[in-house]
């Protein structure tokens, strides 16, 4: 067990390294300069121009400024914006309950809408039922989210006047007014995953169904009902499982279209800002607790693969 | 098997409807186009309109809107921003049409433009200038308070300017306005000593330059802070900031300044500032009611919000101009004929309908425009409209040319590369001109697309040929003309790199001199130069509109304390301090 701890810490260090060390990188080769963002392209003072690329340690070589930003963030100081002079860890804090909670959602009514309709497929196979929700699948993977949540906003907010068309209410503020600004976005990120979901849950479903232990539910006279949930679903939600952590971390940080087209203040809105101003402590530090949260969740998952099948414990 | 065929081919005209009614009615946002705080960064400006419907601008255009005498106190507006200001500190940070609406909102200036651009006392009754024009007297009004309860003095001004000569945003301004020192005569009168004669030096002190005063002591002690905190003179106070989201500011109840019947301002309760990047999103939200007026420096959604009834709409066009320039110091464009040459290609109205539809802004000839009072005929007249032979005779003269200065062969076509930021106008826009260009058979045109960040670099560095810009404003010609005729090799905002030590010339004559007639031709004849050695080719004007419910008013009849009309909405800037919503 500390030696799986160990190896799992060991992953997460070197994977933050790489992740650290080529954002920073990647962004030290883009064109365009943080200081013209600060200063614009009205009239500026040399001496204050350069007094800035001083604080900001902007003329030191590359991989020193790496390594003061790593020693700095290993005690928990990210830095702050080159921009807003705003301490990163703070615009982070601020951020990630926005978007974990447009992910959370989206993962919820993905899995809500995946599960029934995936499991009417490989208990329906080749029938209607089963042919319908494939070319509904089909569909909902086909479009990309951004022109769902057009959608949306122009059927829920411009025509019927139901939900505001962007921004966003905080939980703190009332969790109805919450729920309107957030149930648009949430829907059009839950469509592609929802897609996925109900198709691996079939494919899972359809391969389980044809196990000896389930004919002998059957011949056991069990309905189908109680077959389908209490004995096929489990074995065959371990790849559910998988898809489900790795979508949620994905939609961490793959919320950029979404964020931007509601006018959400979450981690990819902060993001894309963060790329087109070079401010590059924001990216990273934003790039760096995406790729914690990516490796802790993955690291949940193979735990819940233990939990969820007694095979691999008894392995 | 029929059923699978059935049900697959009723999912394909279902989804082609769904896309439809998407696409139809709204603009779907590009994945880069985030708005950000670029607009001050004068690049031409970004429009994520999708392929228009109809591509002509409705032809009657309400460009005022008749004030009511229903004022009433009270009521909230929620307005949704392009993108988010990213600090409010007048020193610090740089501003935007979105800044400047929040921070109007909040602080006052101690100098303001009036309708017919002159500058008039705001928190300053008045302004002498010495003979020579390096040193300036200003008065304050008495009897001014922040919000924080500190009253407004002389010394305030005099703490302010240390903070402004380090400042990011105002260092700058202190240098290029020659202002040296700041001290405090009496209570109320400031002197400002210039190293310099600076005839414009009033200009300095409007707006988002040296003019807007905030409190010096607290944004001493904390200047992080002060930014989601400001503390001004203004109509309203801060009440919350939440980054990317809203920012809220509520009514001051103390605020010193009047309407022109003696009426406390401001009338609102509270103003909302919402960031909303996404073009048809945002119009949207004022339709649907989630926000009750919006700001665009969009060409195709002033065109869209303009076919929607039920709004006021509150439109600008002044002087700041679309269009590009070419780089001087590179070959080809360090011959004349071939700048005249394409500048004379280009057909300033289909750029105009590119943009956004015929008709949605005006033509333009110099960096004023034709209602200004400091447009000038000759340099209009200089200036090379569309003509196709011209144009192709001036390039053949230089591809012709054993000596060109590209080095080809004669014959050979010249090579242009043509850089615009990447949003579906300008997009259309560049490839308008593209087709012309390449259509004189002369020109292989090369088109590339950077992300605002690079594209300011690019001509920051010299790195570009002819390049998508936006010039001019409303303020003193000096501000603008100045760093665009200085010695490239001492500022890097000369970004055609054309130098003349004439113009430089000239624009120390109008810095030595207050008759207005004398520096208005001397800034016209550098525009006519420019037109006569064809550096900058136009787009038309900047067309702007704050859009807002029916019952807003008062946004284009604002008044300086004196009772003097203000300047109205230039470049969406909105004066919420006189808004009102009737009954």
């Amino acid at each position: 067990m500390i030696k799986t701890i160990a190896f799992i810490l060991l992953r997460l260090v070197a994977t933050l390294l790489a992740v650290t060390f080529l954002t920073f990188a990647m962004v030290a080769l883009l064109p365009g300069d943080p200081v013209d963002t600060i200063l614009g392209t009205a009239q500026r003072d040399p001496a204050v121009e350069e007094q800035i690329r001083e604080d900001l340690n902007l003329d030191d070589p590359f991989v020193v400024r790496y390594f003061t930003w790593l020693g700095n963030a290993v005690t928990g100081d990210l830095g702050s914006s080159y921009i807003t002079d705003q301490p990163v860890a703070d615009t982070i804090s601020q951020r990630v309950p926005v978007t974990a909670q447009l992910a959370s959602m989206a993962i919820l009514i993905a899995v809500i809408v995946a599960i029934p309709v995936g499991v009417l497929g490989a208990y329906k196979q080749s029938r209607w039922q089963d042919t319908t929700s494939s070319a509904a699948v089909q569909v909902a993977l086909s479009i990309p989210n951004f022109i769902v949540g057009i959608f949306l906003i122009w059927l829920f907010a411009v025509q019927l006047n139901w939900l505001p068309s962007s921004n966003w209410s905080r939980l703190s503020d009332g969790v109805v007014d919450n729920l309107k600004t957030a149930i648009m976005p949430s829907v059009a990120l839950a469509l592609g995953a929802m897609a996925l979901f109900s198709r691996l849950i079939r494919s899972d479903m359809v391969a389980t169904l044809k196990e000896d232990y389930i004919l002998s539910a059957r011949a056991k006279g069990l309905s189908d009902r109680y077959i389908l949930f209490r004995h096929a679903l489990r074995p065959s939600s371990l790849s559910l499982m998988t898809v489900v952590g790795i979508t949620f971390g994905a939609l961490l940080g793959g919320t950029v279209v979404i964020e931007t087209l509601f006018a959400i203040p979450g981690l990819g809105f902060s993001l894309i800002n963060a790329i087109n101003a070079r401010d590059i402590l924001l990216i990273q530090g934003i790039t760096v607790f995406i790729a914690v949260m990516f490796v802790i969740i993955n690291t949940v998952v193979d735990l819940l693969y233990v939990v969820l099948d007694p095979r691999i414990r008894r392995s | 098997m029929r059923q699978r065929r059935v049900v697959t081919a009723l999912a394909i005209p279902l989804v082609l409807a769904f896309v439809a009614a998407s696409c139809g009615s709204d603009d779907s946002s590009s994945e880069t186009d985030t708005g950000g705080e670029t607009t001050e960064a004068n690049t031409e400006t970004t429009d994520d309109s999708s392929e228009p419907e109809d591509t002509t601008a409705p032809e009657e255009v309400v460009t005022t809107v008749d004030a009511t005498d229903e004022i009433a106190y009270g009521g909230d507006v929620i307005v949704g921003l392009e993108a988010e200001a990213q600090g409010l500190r007048p020193w610090e940070d740089v501003f935007s049409s979105n800044s400047y609406n929040i921070m109007y909102a909040i602080y006052d200036t101690l100098f303001a433009q009036t309708a017919d651009g002159e500058y008039a006392g705001f928190l300053a009754e008045s302004i002498e200038p010495s003979d020579d024009l390096t040193v300036w007297t200003m008065t304050l009004r008495p009897d001014v308070t922040f919000h924080d309860g500190t009253g407004l003095t002389a010394q305030t001004i005099v703490d302010m300017f240390p903070i402004q000569q380090a400042g990011a945003n105002t260092s700058g301004i202190v240098a290029s306005s020659k202002l040296v020192a700041v001290a405090a005569v009496d209570d109320l009168t400031v002197e400002y000593t210039l190293s310099e004669p600076n005839s414009a030096f009033i200009s300095a002190l409007d707006g988002g330059d040296l003019g807007m005063v905030f409190e010096p002591v607290a944004a001493a002690a904390d200047p992080v802070a002060f930014s989601l905190n400001p503390i001004g003179t203004g109509a309203f106070t801060m009440q919350s900031r939440d980054p990317d989201n809203e920012t809220v500011i509520v009514k001051n109840p103390d605020y010193w300044r009047t309407d022109a019947d003696g009426n406390p301002l401001p009338y609102l309760d509270s103003v909302s500032f919402r960031p909303i990047p996404d073009e048809g999103n945002r119009l949207d939200a004022l339709i649907s009611g989630t926000t009750n007026a919006m700001i665009t420096l969009r060409q195709g959604t002033i065109r869209d919000a303009l076919e929607e009834s039920g709004l006021n709409f509150y439109q600008f066009q002044g002087s700041n101009i679309g269009g590009g320039y070419f780089n001087t110091l590179k070959a080809p464009f360090d011959d004349q004929r071939v700048r005249l040459g394409l500048v004379t290609l280009t057909d300033q109205d289909e750029m105009i309908k590119a943009l956004g539809g015929e008709g949605i802004s005006q033509a333009g000839s110099q960096w004023s425009s034709a209602d200004s009072p400091w447009f000038y005929e000759p340099a209009a007249a200089a200036y090379s409209n569309f003509d196709f032979d011209k144009g192709k005779g001036l390039l053949e003269e230089y591809i012709n040319d054993p000596a060109r200065s590209d080095g080809k062969g004669a014959g050979e076509k010249i090579d242009v590369t043509l850089s615009c930021p990447p949003d579906p106008s300008l997009i259309a826009y560049v490839q308008v001109i593209e087709q012309i260009w390449s259509g004189s058979e002369l020109v292989n045109v090369n088109l590339t697309s950077f992300d605002q960040a690079t594209h300011i670099q690019l001509a920051l560095t010299d790195e570009h040929d002819a390049h998508c810009w936006r010039m001019s404003g409303e303020g003193d010609p000096s501000g603008y003309i100045n760093p665009a005729v200085a010695d490239p090799a001492e500022s890097s905002l000369n970004f055609s790199n054309y130098f003349d030590p004439e113009m430089v010339g000239w624009t120390t004559e109008a810095g030595l001199t207050t008759d207005f007639e004398t520096r208005k031709e001397l800034y016209g004849k550098i525009n006519q130069r420019w037109n006569e050695q064809g550096v900058y080719w136009y787009a038309g004007q900047t067309a702007t509109l704050v859009a807002t419910d029916a019952d807003i008013y008062g946004l284009d009849s604002w008044t300086l304390p004196d009772g003097a009309p203000g300047l109205g909405t230039p470049n969406a800037e909105a004066r919420w301090a006189d808004a009102y919503i009737t009954q």
